[in-house]
């Protein structure tokens, strides 16, 4: 890793922490910012996606797939900023509906691990958490607190990933 | 290329070359364990994570595709097992990073090939057998690269093996690849097994041959498809054809290394030593099946008159384990097999990161500016030090 990726991974995750943190003191109003989150990382997807298809993917056999997943992302975010109100059970369902599906793919992964020997173990704890969090968000879906709080944990966890990526060490020695 | 190949196959070879049988088993072996050698493996005898020379299918999956996770993957799988034929090809389309990851691609002949065989001149038996690894690979492994790249490694459904009919001409059958890692492939029925496809340029599914499953390690094989850097041009590959020019390479290779030829150059086979075999070599090679490790087996056994043992993947376990830390290096095979990796992926990664690409990694030159990184690298710095104090 370059020292610019170090410096730019670690502010990011410093800013990810920072706005975690916000929306955990402003409380359960916060899933106004959580849609807009959501709205806004889709489309810096879209937008990757689109880079990523003029930069390399339309050199690519069939790369026209790339642009039309793009666009298709891209109007999806822009369709989502322009809603001024979105009940919270839409976005409790959103929520619930991906954490779920997280946690059924890490305990499937974790299961496949199994078979092949691998450690499996934290992977299938991290889904049955994940799943239990889905569940705990159905029976208390007039709470908005838990999705924002949540929300916040993600956040956390990718903040944390990334600066231990930040500072270990990694370059190769090389002997002429 | 599978165990029948890197085992048996390498065992023939290098007894065509020259080298006795013990030497045999040695070189053999060695070429074996780059697939064998993962971190998994290397944490049960308690050696340097940094030697992994290959990954089990657990830790890809669990990998992590970051910038790190990244580098790591394709130090690996680019040094072992898909080296790049050309890192300053000129490439006139797309950005900085397409043109670094096509210049990943793997092939024969190419320099850092000359590199490696070089590299394990005068470094024992396990430098050489992992330097014929190495070097069988970048012909099955032709045009594929040692990094996930969707752009690099995708195929899509026009895809063909060409079945040889009487007359000599080849009828093309669609292949159509299943996605479940654990069913068995049936060349007879056309029954293989492929990475599913992911959108995603990073995904651990586009990484080496994954989306043309085990077609490129099978060498009766002959298929037709489109790769996703060839601009909608049809490739054909033909392994009978390369897989046969890997063995008469390996062999001129393992004579330079025994001390036969004054260099290594490349487009050079031992043509004249393997002809009194080539006949039965070809038989093997072209029989649709997808393990030829007996008949290997059996040449070998008939060529040097010993009786070779299977490979076992602990049977140099206790040795390391229970030799003395200041004599793990130098006097176990395990030891020096580790070495040997961490000095071969060093000059690998060297050569990308000289060549402008960050995709494997940083390299710092150890002359100039002194140790840096990580720490599992000081081995070989000692081990250099210990040899010119020798």
């Amino acid at each position: 890793m370059t020292n610019w990726q170090k410096f730019s991974n670690v502010l990011a995750a410093f800013l990810m922490i920072l706005f975690g943190l916000l929306i955990l003191f402003i409380g359960e109003e916060a899933y106004l910012f959580v849609i807009l989150a959501f709205a806004f990382l889709l489309f810096i997807y879209s937008i990757r996606m689109l880079v990523y298809y003029f930069q390399m993917a339309r050199y690519m056999v069939g790369g026209k797939e790339i642009l039309y997943r793009g666009i298709l992302f891209l109007d999806l975010s822009l369709f989502i900023f322009t809603l001024s109100t979105i009940p919270s059970t839409y976005v409790m369902l959103y929520m619930v509906g991906m954490l779920a599906f997280s946690g059924a793919v890490d305990i499937m992964n974790a299961m496949d691990l199994r078979r092949l020997q691998g450690h499996w173990i934290l992977q299938f704890i991290r889904g049955t958490v994940c799943v239990v969090g889905a569940v705990l968000c159905i029976v208390m879906m007039n709470t908005p607190k838990m999705v924002v709080t949540i929300f916040c944990f993600m956040l956390f966890y990718n903040a944390v990933m990334r600066i231990i990526n930040a500072v270990r060490p990694t370059e190769i020695i090389a002997i002429q | 290329m599978n165990s029948d190949f890197h085992y048996y196959a390498t065992y023939c070879a290098a007894a065509i070359a020259g080298f006795p049988h013990e030497a045999c088993q040695e070189i053999c072996y060695s070429a074996q364990l780059v697939d064998n050698c993962t971190k998994t493996f290397l944490k049960t005898v308690n050696g340097p994570l940094s030697a992994a020379t290959t990954q089990l299918q657990s830790e890809m999956v669990n990998a992590r595709t970051d910038t790190v996770g990244l580098q790591d993957i394709t130090r690996i799988w680019s040094s072992f097992h898909f080296l790049p034929r050309d890192l300053n090809a000129e490439v006139k389309k797309g950005s900085k990073t397409y043109k670094n990851k096509y210049r990943l691609i793997c092939g024969p002949n190419g320099d850092l090939l000359v590199d490696t065989v070089n590299l394990a001149k005068n470094n024992g038996n396990e430098a050489i057998g992992l330097a014929m690894h190495v070097l069988a690979d970048t012909w099955a492994h032709t045009y594929f690269a040692g990094t996930p790249s969707l752009v690099i490694n995708n195929t899509n459904s026009y895809f063909y093996e060409l079945m040889p009919q009487e007359d000599g001409s080849f009828k093309r059958r669609p292949v159509e690849f299943g996605h479940n890692p654990a069913a068995k492939e049936d060349p007879e029925k056309g029954e293989y097994t492929g990475s599913l496809f992911q959108a995603s340029e990073n995904n651990i599914m586009n990484l080496g041959h994954g989306r043309a499953g085990h077609l490129p390690d099978y060498s009766f094989i002959r298929y037709v498809y489109l790769p996703a850097w060839g601009d909608y041009a049809e490739i054909v590959k033909d392994n009978p054809h390369d897989y046969i020019h890997a063995f008469a390479q390996m062999v001129y290779a393992l004579q330079y290394l025994s001390g036969q030829h004054p260099t290594f150059e490349k487009e050079t086979y031992a043509w004249t030593a393997i002809e009194p075999y080539r006949e039965a070599i070809e038989r093997i090679l072209s029989i649709r099946r997808v393990d030829d490790s007996q008949d290997w087996k059996a040449l070998g056994e008939s060529i040097t008159r010993e009786t070779i043992r299977e490979f076992k993947i602990d049977e140099y376990h206790n040795e390391y384990t229970s030799a003395p830390a200041d004599k793990k290096d130098d006097e176990t095979f395990l030891g020096r097999f580790f070495i040997a990796a961490m000095t071969h992926k060093s000059m690998v990664t060297s050569r990308i990161s000289a060549s402008g690409s960050k995709l494997a990694g940083i390299s710092i030159d150890y002359t100039r500016k002194g140790f840096h990184g990580i720490n599992d690298y000081r081995k070989i710095i000692k081990n250099m030090e210990d040899r010119d104090n020798i």
